[in-house]
């Protein structure tokens, strides 16, 4: 039946099974319609979400799943299917400067690739100006900033102003998170979103992605 | 006009007392408090730069020293390296900037490269070497009773930063032989590391502190598997030392396992969740130290909601003892000197505008 293997792909992605990567190689190679993969597969992440938010998984769970999701959506893409490209689901994510850590963005950027959002990875250690030229080099829809550091992340409200002075700031929604980020926080900084995990990422970023 | 109080030295030597205390699960007669302040709040405050504080110890003693004074001896010197000896030990490359906090860098690229790491010795690895230098130097200029040498990064967090915080998270769970030999090299070296501080110091530990910020992240299973076993190992090396565990991070999930440390006092851990939640779970168990959120309060309250929130928590924490007050993590830079005052009214009734003996 053709739900058996979108439903197998889903379980995969949500029980942390790195066969989820064969099996979505093997519906594409017997030509499932690759939205329809890509959605199994998020799917799969969203009952990741659920288990994260009732205590039944925790940070390594959520890694692992993006890591699966990740590899998953990179075959859907090797095929030329389906479409990435283009602003609307492009995204430049980074840890901005001054702090090293990693797992929040790393979090984000998997849960996010594994909907099909095409992430823009700056790693570590971003500064303005690196964010300024990502945007400008690849248009992205949404910028995103974390930070694990309370004394670094304050940097993002020097990011934003670094926009405004390119004159980027309007084509580009700001959306900012890490253990120390408020709502208050990110509103005082004129970020456009905020959010205090990587599941609630996943919601605001669909959510931005859909506002247009 | 300004009333006189006794001596700073007799509030800070009453404050000492009352620790002690506390580190039993004693009722003192008064909450005490702990300054827990590092290398980010000195630099901030007295406008020294990042890397001139962690190259020259010198700087770094005379930068504590001054803000030791203002803050009426209220905690000890200390070598101030944070994380970075530990990392540097087993192969992290460090970069410092004049400003930001240094960069790590992980020491390894992939799992297979766990298998390479060995326990260093330590008198090869420079930043260990400058840190029992600090020590030799602030034991000298100050007295040894006034530094503290006792406490380091734990396993856990060290197993993050040699492998990569977002790596060692997913060894958990796809590779856990690679995790577990990862923090059993993490573990001895900072084992290896404490006997040669213990050595410096010429005397048994009374005390000894891991941070760890980063374990409560991986949930109950996750903890009892991959960070109980190693912490303990530490802590029973030290048999006699009253143990201290900080973790800043949230521990809300493992919250019922900490006893299972075997630790005497959990310390300025994590503000996200109330000190009731921490009473409720781990009083008349651990000792507590915290947990005045260092952001929205400490940085950005006033004076008064500082001291109101100081007030709160003794509410809360002194009944049945076993509590201090302290922040909820570090002093952050940046934070107004009226509320470290608050803070220290607070808890020793004295108010700076006083007059001391």
């Amino acid at each position: 039946m053709a739900g058996d293997i979108f439903e197998q792909i889903a379980d995969e992605v949500a029980n942390l099974k790195a066969e989820a990567e064969a099996t979505c190689r093997r519906a594409l190679t017997g030509g499932k319609d690759p939205q329809m993969i890509l959605a199994a597969i998020s799917k799969g992440l969203d009952t990741v979400g659920k288990r994260y938010e009732s205590g039944e998984y925790f940070i390594p769970e959520l890694l692992a799943a993006g890591e699966i999701a990740q590899s998953a959506t990179e075959i859907l893409r090797s095929a030329g299917g389906p479409s990435f490209d283009g602003p609307s689901r492009k995204m430049v994510l980074g840890t901005v400067k001054g702090d090293t850590h990693d797992i929040g963005k790393n979090v984000v950027a998997a849960m996010l690739r594994g909907v099909g959002v095409d992430v823009v990875d700056l790693g570590v250690d971003v500064s303005a100006e690196r964010f300024v030229q990502a945007v400008i080099e690849h248009k992205p829809a949404l910028l995103g900033m974390s930070s694990l550091i309370t004394t670094r992340m304050t940097y993002m409200e020097s990011v934003i102003e670094a926009l405004n002075r390119s004159g980027l700031r309007q084509s580009v929604k700001v959306v900012v998170g890490g253990r120390p980020v408020t709502q208050d926080f990110a509103d005082r900084i004129g970020a456009d979103g905020y959010a205090p995990d990587a599941v609630a990422a996943k919601g605001l970023v669909r959510r931005l992605l859909a506002e247009g | 006009m300004p009333t006189s109080f006794a001596s700073s030295e007799a509030i800070r030597a009453a404050n000492e007392e009352r620790l002690k205390v506390v580190e039993r699960m004693g009722v003192p007669d008064r909450v005490p408090l702990t300054l827990f302040i590092g290398a980010h709040y000195f630099t901030g405050a007295t406008g020294v730069s990042m890397a001139r504080y962690i190259e020259d110890y010198t700087i770094m003693t005379d930068v504590q020293g001054k803000v030791r004074e203002k803050y009426l001896r209220l905690f000890g010197l200390e070598p101030d390296y944070e994380e970075l000896a530990e990392c540097q030990a087993l192969g992290c490359p460090i970069s410092l900037e004049d400003e930001n906090p240094a960069t790590i860098r992980p020491a390894i690229g992939g799992p297979d490269e766990v298998h390479g790491l060995e326990v260093p010795d330590c008198s090869e690895v420079p930043l260990m070497n400058r840190s029992l230098a600090a020590y030799r130097y602030m034991a000298e200029k100050c007295g040894a009773e006034n530094v503290g040498f006792e406490s380091s990064m734990g396993p856990f967090d060290l197993a993050c930063l040699v492998r990569g915080q977002s790596e060692f998270f997913t060894d958990l769970v796809f590779r856990p032989e690679v995790a577990h030999e990862l923090l059993d090299v993490c573990t001895r070296t900072l084992i290896e590391w404490a006997k040669v501080r213990q050595e410096a110091t010429g005397r048994p530990f009374t005390s000894v502190g891991l941070g760890d910020d980063f374990p409560g992240y991986v949930g109950p299973r996750r903890f009892a598997e991959f960070y109980l076993p190693y912490a303990k190992r530490f802590y029973s090396n030290f048999p006699h030392a009253v143990k201290y565990w900080h973790s800043d991070g949230d521990t809300s999930s493992v919250v019922d396992l900490i006893p299972q440390l075997g630790i005497n006092v959990f310390n300025n851990f994590t503000p996200d969740w109330d000190l009731s939640f921490f009473k409720e779970r781990l009083g008349g168990k651990v000792a507590l130290i915290g947990n005045i959120h260092p952001l929205k309060v400490l940085l950005n309250g006033t004076p008064q909601q500082v001291k109101a929130e100081c007030e709160r928590l003794i509410s809360i924490g002194a009944p049945g003892g076993g509590y201090a007050l302290s922040t909820g993590g570090g002093v952050p830079r940046g934070t107004q000197e009226e509320n470290v005052w608050a803070m220290i009214e607070a808890a020793t009734g004295f108010r700076h505008d006083q007059e001391v003996l």
